[in-house]
């Protein structure tokens, strides 16, 4: 299986796409392009939505009219995928600003707000079997109230934006929770091999084993 | 509670600030407020008032006194 990693030039947000024998999974449908995922795959089975922030999800619509595939998710991030408070495409283009300092450059956001939907939800745990791979798809609170976890074959975890190289997860967002993060998030990724990779949500891919995060892994 | 109480209810609670730090809090004066605490203060008071910002006036509203001139644009006196 191939990870093909596609970030956008606004927040550096990632996309994976997951290939094996030309067939595809999206993880956080936001970067590339439809050609460049043609390129590689003949069809995309799912989309999978790590959390409900629209610098993650800002794709979903155009691929799954593309591929024709189901968008799953947890429940909680499928309800708030619907609303464009709770996905914060409303705010997106403000958060932009502020947190960079500079305007949004013109045409990088296609939308002011945006709604999606999911076709298929899961509270706790889901698996998926998928071209000989296992996927374990986990409710993980804490950074927004839909946030999950994908592992894939027991060592590569797409994290969202759960875990971040160096950090702990940003919870203060609106509908964040600390409480929640401490509670199931922690235990949940304190639990993994340190020999995991890791692809998170922003930036570049790292193992667990070797990220500053080990220090609250004890 | 009085509009005044509520606007300050939403700096205090998102920032963990007392009343009587408010007057001269601006964007990024204490760490708290920072581009993720701002949105965190936009949904409070948002909430609070039920209203909906325009994105210029999230943009813009830059401290606790900037941001008691907007909250008349959305008919709430303070």
């Amino acid at each position: 299986m191939k990870v093909q990693q596609f970030t956008t030039p606004l927040l550096a947000s990632n996309m994976y796409l997951l290939e094996e024998d030309r067939r595809g999974i999206i993880i956080d449908p936001c970067g590339g392009s439809l050609s460049g995922i043609a390129a590689v795959c003949e069809g995309v089975d799912y989309i999978l939505l790590t959390h409900e922030h629209y610098d993650h999800i800002s794709g979903t619509n155009a691929l799954r009219e593309r591929y024709d595939c189901p968008v799953l998710c947890s429940e909680a991030c499928g309800q708030r995928i619907q609303s464009s408070t709770h996905n914060f495409s409303r705010y997106y283009e403000a958060y932009a600003t502020v947190q960079t300092g500079e305007p949004v450059p013109e045409g990088i956001l296609p939308v002011e707000e945006y709604f999606t939907h999911a076709d298929e939800v899961f509270s706790g745990e889901h698996q998926l079997s998928w071209q000989g791979h296992s996927l374990l798809l986990t409710e993980t609170p804490g950074h927004s109230p839909g946030s999950i976890c994908i592992l894939v074959d027991g060592n590569l975890l797409f994290s969202g934006d759960t875990l971040l190289q160096g950090e702990v997860a940003v919870t203060r967002f609106p509908g964040g929770s600390r409480r929640q993060y401490e509670q199931v998030a922690l235990p949940y990724l304190r639990a993994l091999p340190d020999d995991t990779i890791v692809y998170p949500g922003h930036y570049g891919a790292f193992r667990l084993g070797e990220h500053k995060i080990k220090n609250w892994r004890k | 509670m009085t509009n005044l109480e509520k606007y300050n209810e939403a700096f205090t609670e998102s920032f963990g600030v007392t009343a009587e730090q408010l007057p001269n809090l601006e964007y990024q004066g204490i760490p708290e407020w920072d581009s993720v605490g701002h949105m965190q203060l936009i949904a409070a008071l948002e909430d609070a008032f039920d209203i909906m910002f325009d994105t210029d006036d999230i943009i813009d509203f830059s401290s606790y006194e900037k941001g008691k001139e907007f909250m008349s644009k959305y008919e709430v006196e303070l």
